[in-house]
């Protein structure tokens, strides 16, 4: 079972602009091993082999969901989000999450995959699944 | 061109824009018995006694109707009686027509003015107005014997 982490605030940043905040966060962590047993892993006394794995790859994905702000009209209004865009092209996204001390997490990567609907309050909400590609710690102060 | 001239600007809006929905979506799950209440017309039933008229809702109020369920609607073999108690007599008579009502039936000097003619002539109006019907055929009359008996 996933657990729900719940930061200060957690928000979203294309090409330096907050374009979303994110209301639920769900983070999934794999790890992908690899075989590494050996004829020294030999139980003593038998013919059995102990089989080892080490881990050589670690997955970090997000089930997020939020609101998002609705794109700037220019020219024809296409009815869409800042951040749909950038889902749609695969661009590279922080975000940002602080907790009530401060301290938090920039999360770069991209989303793989995104749905949005307008909402009457004249924002989006959507729900995506985030590729955390770097993980980069926030420091108040620095 | 964005209507957003910074990043804070931004995030003030979608922290407000949050806040607004969750309003609304906390608006979305009460329900407005208050507004129900002022939109209900009420009616009154009149009672008239010794020339003058008193007021009693066309509708069983909550207060009684718990009361009434609590301690005078009861099943007897299998049957629904209405049975006052003699310790909420008193109380019956005044949360039914109020406590004007109450007072002028004890300053009353008529000696026709009694309990049992209170429970057999108003008293089976208005709670029949109210929903529980007794009614006033023999069959009934000694439904009401029950109900003065008791009395």
């Amino acid at each position: 079972m996933m657990d729900e982490v719940k930061f200060a605030s957690t928000i979203v940043i294309v090409d330096s602009e907050v374009v979303a905040k994110i209301t639920a966060f769900n983070k999934n962590t794999s790890i992908s091993e690899e075989d590494v047993t050996a004829a020294e892993n030999v139980i003593p006394g038998t013919d059995v082999l102990h089989s080892e794995f080490v881990s050589i790859m670690v997955s970090e994905t997000a089930n997020v969901e939020g609101i998002v702000i609705e794109k700037a009209s220019t020219g024809m209004d296409d009815g869409q989000s800042e951040l749909k865009n950038a889902a749609e092209t695969g661009k590279t996204v922080t975000m940002r999450q602080t907790r009530n001390t401060g301290y938090g997490y920039n999360l770069t990567g991209f989303f793989t995959s995104y749905e949005e609907a307008a909402d009457v309050s004249g924002v989006y909400k959507f729900k995506s699944t985030f590729r955390i590609n770097t993980k980069t710690e926030i420091v108040p102060g620095s | 061109m964005s209507k957003f001239k910074s990043n804070e600007e931004r995030m003030e809006y979608l922290n407000n824009k949050q806040n607004e929905i969750a309003l609304r979506q906390e608006g979305s799950l009460v329900i407005d018995f208050d507004k129900a209440l002022e939109e209900a017309q009420e009616d009154s039933i009149s009672v008239k006694f010794m020339g003058k008229h008193y007021l009693v809702p066309s509708s069983m109020p909550f207060n009684f109707s718990i009361f009434f369920l609590r301690n005078c609607y009861k099943k007897v073999n299998g049957k629904m009686v209405v049975a006052v108690p003699d310790e909420h007599l008193v109380k019956f008579i005044t949360m039914m027509f109020g406590n004007e009502f109450m007072v002028a039936l004890e300053n009353a000097k008529d000696v026709r003015v009694t309990m049992s003619k209170v429970f057999s002539s108003i008293v089976p109006d208005i709670l029949g107005a109210w929903g529980y019907d007794i009614d006033t055929g023999k069959k009934d009359q000694k439904k009401i014997q029950t109900l003065t008996q008791e009395l």
